[in-house]
């Protein structure tokens, strides 16, 4: 088995509730001991219903979330929240709200060329745009829009636009936090395309948290099941979607498929979506 | 499940509010800001060609001539007790209100900002002692520490930009503090960090870019209760020492004369709400097509 590149182990975090001088008052155990590993070019699914505690694990593999225990490993180093400039290079996220997640006066090349410089990832400003427009290429989008500011994209260009920045420092791991919940059904299958393309034609790992296992089953290999904070299945998506063994898991598909038009929806979609390029 | 309904607030609701912010905006935010910067232009011009305009001395007395009405030979807006012309000195007056106004202003604007920013970003410790410290402040009597100070300094303008700016810098940390602890949280913050880019850049070309329109707008309707506020100074006397004109101060001179000879506290009156008005027109234009983009 190859060396996984990503290895959460028993990682706990904990918030206080509320204010209050009392010492253990009110915490919320949003994580309560979860251990899982990613290996290299798997998509990893982490499902389950909000407050399970799948974005908190997702915003402590990218920094945003200090642990209040636990360990993550990356590529074999130690990940803590004051990572190092490489580290935090090299795991990106995108973000669940396309419509808070740009900044609103920054036009999208400005943006771009931001990051490509900060990284030094281009020398002169010349190569930082043509990198920038090559990054439009890549998630289809017009190269128009480097000079436009966000508000004059749909959501689904957005998306789009935010997978170019989590793309502009060639990360190796790919947190994607809930990335097609806010968007249109018609426009979220497009975008899971572009990702699953992505994911192939640059050889990137995954960590795809989402509630929606639909989706889950056409984009990811494995995933576990997070409930309370605490992960309740893990295995392949045939095996966990197919033959569930946690009650939980059950549960969580007998409500995807209370809403027909959806699944329906997707299944359909399928056969095109493989058509088009 | 919850993808149509959280698609209808996150998508539609908010495309909607942005397009309709945007609709309302353009006209009345730029004749308002057309509007006001005429008005402040106008004055900041008058005050600069002062000399020009007016080739009277403003402390030069000429008691004969004392009190003559507006339209005199000579003396458009007449003269004060002291005989001299209320039209050069409000031309002179409108130089030193205008310069303190803008200084008592940016000051304050920069050094709130920038704790507040720090304070609303940083959070925990930096936060509490920022936020204690705005706290005394505000509950600090205003005129017991002018007259501390003026006591220490002695009066002049420099003594009322430090007055002004020990006591106002609190309500621009208090209004960037509460802003910053907004955006923070926002995506787009997150997904700054998440970039790898370094703090001062996220503060300064991110969060600070966002939320730098409400501070200058209160700035400007700010300078509005400054200019009354040395006005006031004027008034009492702590403010712009004596002969130098000030509007305040002229109208605290025209004091015994208000039923007699109104022209006295008039015009330096109009010129204080002209400027107020023309500042608040800005502000107003300013924070309309700011929030339109």
């Amino acid at each position: 088995m190859t060396e996984p590149l990503l290895d959460v182990r028993d990682l706990v975090v904990t918030f206080a509730s509320g204010r209050g001088w009392g010492g253990d008052r009110g915490r919320i155990h949003a994580v309560r001991g979860v251990d899982f590993s990613v290996r290299p070019g798997e998509a990893f699914a982490l499902v389950g219903e909000s407050g399970s505690g799948k974005s908190t694990t997702a915003k402590c593999v990218v920094g945003l979330q200090k642990p209040t225990r636990g360990s993550i490993t990356f590529a074999g180093a130690p990940l803590d929240p004051a990572r190092d400039h490489g580290q935090r290079r090299a795991i990106q996220m995108i973000f669940q709200d396309p419509y808070s997640s740009l900044n609103p006066r920054m036009t999208i090349g400005a943006a771009l060329i931001e990051i490509l410089r900060v990284h030094r990832l281009a020398a002169g400003r010349e190569a930082a745009e043509r990198r920038a427009a090559e990054l439009l290429d890549l998630v289809g989008m017009p190269r128009s829009a480097l000079d436009q500011r966000p508000r004059a994209f749909s959501g689904g260009q957005r998306q789009r636009l935010g997978i170019a920045r989590a793309l502009a420092v060639e990360p190796s791991l790919l947190v994607a936090d809930e990335p097609v919940s806010a968007l249109d059904v018609s426009i979220q299958a497009s975008v899971l395309l572009l990702l699953k393309q992505l994911q192939r034609e640059l050889g990137l790992t995954m960590l795809f948290i989402s509630h929606d296992l639909a989706v889950v089953r056409q984009l990811c290999d494995r995933v576990a099941v997070m409930a309370d904070g605490l992960i309740v299945e893990e295995g392949t998506v045939g095996q966990v979607l197919t033959e569930p063994s946690a009650d939980f898991t059950r549960t969580l598909l007998a409500a995807a498929t209370d809403l027909p038009p959806l699944d329906l929806d997707l299944e359909h979609r399928q056969p095109k979506q493989r058509s088009t390029p | 499940m919850s993808i149509s309904s959280s698609l209808s607030r996150t998508g539609v609701a908010a495309w909607y509010e942005r397009r309709s912010r945007r609709r309302r905006s353009s006209r009345g935010a730029d004749a308002s800001l057309a509007i006001g910067v005429a008005i402040i232009g106008i004055m900041m011009l008058a005050a600069l060609l002062a000399g020009v305009l007016s080739p009277a001395d403003p402390i030069r007395q000429d008691i004969p001539n004392a009190l003559a009405p507006p339209g005199t030979d000579g003396h458009p807006l007449g003269t004060d007790a002291l005989g001299r012309d209320v039209l050069t000195r409000m031309l002179y007056a409108a130089r030193t209100d205008l310069f303190v106004a803008v200084g008592a202003v940016l000051l304050p604007l920069a050094i709130g900002v920038a704790v507040g920013t720090i304070a609303g970003y940083r959070g925990g410790i930096v936060d509490r002692v920022v936020t204690g410290v705005v706290n005394v402040v505000f509950a600090f009597p205003v005129m017991v520490l002018l007259i501390a100070l003026v006591f220490i300094l002695g009066p002049g303008i420099p003594t009322i930009i430090v007055a002004v700016t020990l006591v106002s810098w609190v309500s621009y940390a208090r209004l960037a503090r509460d802003l910053v602890r907004r955006e923070r949280s926002m995506d787009y913050v997150l997904a700054a960090k998440v970039s790898g880019l370094p703090t001062r850049r996220i503060l300064g070309r991110h969060i600070l870019r966002n939320i730098i329109a409400q501070p200058v707008t209160f700035a400007m309707s700010d300078a509005v209760a400054i200019i009354l506020f040395i006005t006031a100074l004027g008034f009492l006397g702590l403010g712009v020492p004596p002969p130098a004109p000030d509007w305040g101060t002229m109208i605290a001179d025209a004091q015994p004369y208000f039923t007699t000879h109104w022209w006295l506290a008039v015009f330096p009156g109009l010129a204080i709400c002209a400027a107020g008005l023309g500042l608040s027109l800005i502000a107003d234009g300013l924070s309309q097509k700011w929030n339109a983009q």
